[in-house]
């Protein structure tokens, strides 16, 4: 026995990273690998289907200089802030209620959370063009009503976008934040209403600072998924909105670039890597992680 | 005008009885302490006092004024729990500045009253430290004074030395002491532990299965205990059958089974061990001593708890103080020695044992 921790004899303590090796070698043909490739291409140069240069900035170029590629890109942004907002501003009341319920209702909100990450992005946005669509069940109400002879337009634009997507992606806030609230001691926050605080001071002055960290790893894991959007722009959004992995998926799939294509992609990554350097700032005021 | 007054309180859990028809009193300035044994109500008492949960019948009253419908951030309480809940994310000035910034003190007049009150309770140099970064006491001297700056009618404390060493906790107790005194300040602890209360506390109330047992000073109710739990929770106690007759009280025999019969009135009382004299065996024998076997010897360091079996078939517990010249062995002979004085009757005894004392004062 070493530093006085406990070794169990039975177990092979000199040779603990075979048990790494499965995993490591399926993270290298699967990540690695892919990654050496795309940014090998993503300096390539070809004409007509043939390499002219196998070392040219050409393409990075042409993502600053083609207006198209970067407004994209902040509309990319835009949109994955917005998705995350409304994640953040209807998943916390979620988590929050989840927190002070019983392990029955607890377990039927858990339910409803998860269950669109269950269910296949197109059937989910399928039922989503019935309901939000211009014959779909809210516009046939809404006329029914006799509100207005002008459909509403629910789709095919930003917000049937942030409609679908934050469907799927609450989860991906309520639980982090869920976690962070259960880890906060009851105790502290009777503390803060005995000093004379009211409940929206209590929850202003310690619950949410506290929660944190559940914010900031939710509102990030939400934020950096949606940078990648493509299925559900397609499919809600119709021809009207443009996110930057559509422009990826067109350069591979219609004009064959794929030098352009890497090049776009990588710096698709170097900005989800810039995201996650702003969140370690933010999580490091609050004394998540170090 | 009483700082806290409960009457009649009674708190239901569903079926379960929690605290059942709970009345006392703590006057200003004075220090009560509610000791009992776990699970009996003692945190729900307090938390009905807080205002965190709702007595099912009774009232409360805070500083004269029924306070059952008033929510816990108007109560002018302070708290201190047994993990001490600080703010983790604030720094120890802005723990203690929390009640008065609620309360929209001026900022002078905040930075002056956290300055005074880290100067009592000695934290003055960890101001800017964070809770983590503190020791257990130091944490435990942070919350008690968050609780105090508001100058609260009444400070709760619930279990508040049980998560600390013993060295440190006993340091502790002499500091709340000393604070709770110069700022005279009601007080109500929540404790299971005996010597605690006995220490701290102007009156404990000593609570079982939801009920106040007694309430009193804690000399009367170490010497004066009116029920056998109150005997047996405060210190260590002997109760044994006994016959009286005039001013002679005789050990009779042991509380459970049958007494041998006597002359005289029989009834239940306690012995405190350290009103039981050890003498030689063949010591001259009286009618207030009897022969006995040791039958088991504690060693404390400064004194041995010595059990001893009469021959009448009781088990006496004694204390031998160390440093006098003779150690008491397992198994050898002994006399003690009981005055009639030292007995305190507590009950009847019944046919089913000492199980259903009688628990109404005398
Ligand atoms: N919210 C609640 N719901 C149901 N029962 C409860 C609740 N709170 C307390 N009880 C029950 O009430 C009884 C008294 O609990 P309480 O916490 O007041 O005991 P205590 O004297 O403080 O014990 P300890 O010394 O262990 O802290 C216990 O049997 C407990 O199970
Ligand atoms: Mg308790």
């Amino acid at each position: 026995m070493k530093d006085g921790t406990l070794e169990s004899p039975e177990i092979d303590s000199k040779r603990p990273w075979l048990l790494l090796v499965p995993s490591a070698s399926l993270y290298v043909f699967t990540f690695a690998v892919p990654l050496i490739v795309l940014v090998a291409a993503s300096f390539e140069k070809t004409t007509g289907g043939v390499t002219v240069s196998s070392f040219s900035t050409d393409n990075y170029q042409s993502f600053f200089a083609d207006g198209v590629a970067l407004r994209a890109v902040l509309h990319t942004l835009y949109l994955s802030f917005a998705i995350a907002t409304c994640c953040l501003l209807f998943g916390y009341p979620v988590a929050m209620t989840m927190r002070r319920s019983g392990g029955r209702m607890r377990l039927l909100l858990l339910f409803f959370v998860v269950s669109p990450l269950l269910t296949s992005v197109i059937v989910r946005n399928v039922a989503w063009i019935l309901v939000l669509g211009r014959e779909g069940l809210i516009n046939v109400a809404w006329r029914g009503l006799g509100l207005t002879t002008e459909p509403l337009r629910l789709m095919y634009n930003d917000l049937g976008v942030v409609i679908g997507v934050v469907h799927v992606y609450l989860a991906f806030v309520v639980l982090p934040v869920f976690a962070s609230l259960m880890a906060i001691d009851p105790a502290v926050e009777e503390s803060a209403a005995s000093l004379g605080a009211t409940r929206v001071r209590v929850f202003w002055h310690v619950t949410l600072p506290l929660s944190m960290p559940g914010v900031i790893a939710g509102f990030t894991l939400v934020f950096v998924l949606c940078v990648g959007l493509y299925l559900t722009p397609v499919v809600m959004g119709g021809n009207f909105v443009v996110t930057i992995s559509m422009i990826i998926g067109d350069l591979v799939r219609t004009q064959f670039d794929m030098g352009r294509a890497s090049a776009f992609a990588v710096m698709v990554l170097l900005i989800v890597a810039g995201l996650l350097w702003l969140s370690r700032q933010f999580g490091q005021r609050y004394g998540v992680g170090t | 005008m009483s700082a806290v007054n409960i009457e009649n309180v009674t708190k239901r859990f569903g079926q379960m009885v929690a605290v059942a028809d709970v009345s006392f009193e703590v006057k200003p300035g004075e220090f009560v302490t509610l000791l009992g044994p776990s699970g009996c109500g003692k945190t729900t008492l307090l938390r009905i006092i807080a205002g965190f949960l709702r007595p099912s019948e009774g009232t409360v009253r805070i500083g004269g004024a029924v306070v059952n419908d008033m929510p816990a951030h108007l109560r002018n309480v302070g708290l201190v729990f047994q993990s001490y809940a600080l703010f983790p994310h604030l720094v120890v000035r802005d723990n203690v500045a929390f009640g008065l910034r609620m309360r929209g003190v001026r900022r002078r007049e905040i930075d002056r009253r956290v300055g005074e009150m880290l100067d009592l309770v000695q934290l003055g140099d960890r101001a800017l430290y964070l809770p983590s970064q503190l020791s257990g006491g130091q944490q435990q001297r942070v919350a008690l004074a968050r609780a105090l700056v508001t100058q609260p009618t009444v400070l709760l404390l619930d279990e508040p030395f049980s998560a600390l060493d013993r060295k440190i906790g006993e340091l502790l107790r002499a500091e709340l002491k000393r604070v709770q005194r110069r700022l005279s300040i009601s007080t109500i602890l929540v404790t299971h532990a005996q010597d605690e209360a006995l220490m701290l506390s102007d009156r404990v109330a000593v609570m079982n299965l939801g009920r106040i047992e007694q309430v009193g000073t804690p000399e009367r109710l170490y010497e004066r205990p009116r029920s056998r739990f109150v005997a047996e929770f405060l210190g260590r106690s002997n109760l044994v059958r006994i016959v009286q007759s005039g001013r002679d009280v005789r050990i009779a025999g042991p509380v459970e089974g049958e007494g041998v019969p006597m002359p005289g009135t029989s009834g239940i009382a306690i012995v405190r061990p350290e009103n039981v004299r050890l003498y030689p065996p063949d010591s001259e024998l009286r009618a207030d001593r009897y022969g006995g076997t040791i039958e088991d010897v504690q060693y404390l360091g400064h004194a041995r708890i010595v059990r001893v079996r009469l021959d009448a078939g009781v088990a006496i517990e004694a204390i031998a103080l160390s440093g006098s010249d003779w150690k008491p062995d397992a198994a050898s002979r002994v006399t003690i020695e009981i005055p009639s004085g030292s007995f305190h009757v507590i009950g009847e005894p019944t046919l089913s044992g000492a199980s259903e004392l009688d628990p109404s004062p005398r």
